[in-house]
């Protein structure tokens, strides 16, 4: 299945996963963030007139982090506010990429469903395709007692 | 169930330390040397990692995990730069998808030695028992002294895909 998306790669420590570059989905690099100094699973804030939006940390395996070597943050439209993902890298896939649909196995972890809805063999590993609407479910939940 | 009920059915024998799996060749797409698993974050400890298989991401699973069993201890699992996961030794074995499900959802099963082949009759079919407390297996077989475990594909299904 080739897809007409343009896709994020999104690099948490040394893993990749694919977002796609839809409507909705705003990078911002760290610098034009404020830190947040709680120390918890939000990393920074990113200031949007009188609201402030979480940017959440999550390690390679997606559970929350406080660390500091994330670089840009992902922000997924969500209601009340937006929510966004901090990552080590975020870059932009330029060539077409065929995503193949996947079904992750086991309970899905979030009341959203399953974070996951595609992969991409790339050289012949597997990168994993996130699912917008539940990864930002995911990080609301994770930021909801910021 | 007697032998005189039974066609010849071909069929394999996938060992694990749980017991050895006996499953129609017809539900099996291949068998495949152990290769570097993608983690699968937030996953029950059963799902070992994803494996790239055919252009396709197939999701890879220990039975013995899923029936509450210890993992298959010649086969340890080592975390692989990279955030990727590999088992040494045993061979994965690929299930086409279950009954009802969609025709993209592969998945492998963990065997803890080369599967076998085995052509199933009534000559070979000594006896057959209800399973004895695990949802997984819908019934143990006895073939030339040797115990079988006959998977229960729905509840396997049911498992899988909650």
């Amino acid at each position: 299945m080739v897809s007409d998306n343009q896709y994020l790669l999104i690099n948490l420590g040394d893993a990749s996963f694919l977002l796609a570059s839809g409507r909705g989905v705003i990078v911002e690099p760290r610098e034009r963030l404020a830190p947040d100094q709680h120390g918890g699973a939000v990393c920074a804030w990113r200031l949007a007139g009188t609201h402030r939006w979480p940017a959440i940390g999550l390690d390679r395996n997606l559970r929350a982090r406080s660390l500091d070597s994330w670089q840009r943050a992902v922000f997924l439209e969500t209601g009340p506010h937006p929510v966004g993902l901090a990552a080590d890298d975020v870059q932009i896939v330029t060539h077409p990429v065929e995503v193949e649909r996947f079904t992750p196995t086991g309970p899905a972890p979030t009341p959203s469903g399953h974070l996951f809805s595609g992969a991409w063999i790339n050289e012949g590993q597997v990168v994993l395709r996130f699912e917008p609407g539940a990864l930002a479910a995911f990080l609301c939940g994770l930021g909801a007692h910021a | 169930m007697t032998g005189t009920e039974l066609g010849a059915l071909h069929a394999l024998e996938v060992p694990t330390t749980a017991g050895s799996l006996l499953v129609p060749s017809a539900c099996i797409a291949e068998v495949v040397p152990i290769c570097p698993l993608v983690a699968q974050p937030l996953s029950p400890p059963w799902v070992l990692g994803i494996m790239a298989w055919r252009s396709r991401a197939v999701p890879v699973v220990s039975l013995e995990v899923m029936m509450g069993r210890a993992p298959t201890t010649d086969a340890s699992l080592t975390d692989m730069k990279g955030g990727r996961r590999q088992r040494r030794g045993g061979k994965i074995t690929v299930f086409y998808p279950l009954p009802a499900r969609s025709p993209w959802e592969f998945f492998g099963v963990l065997a803890s030695a080369e599967p076998q082949t085995r052509i199933v009759d009534g000559t070979v079919l000594t006896g057959a028992e209800a399973s004895a407390g695990n949802a997984l297996v819908a019934m143990t077989v006895r073939i030339d002294d040797s115990v079988f475990l006959i998977p229960d594909l729905g509840a396997l299904s049911a498992m899988l895909y909650p």
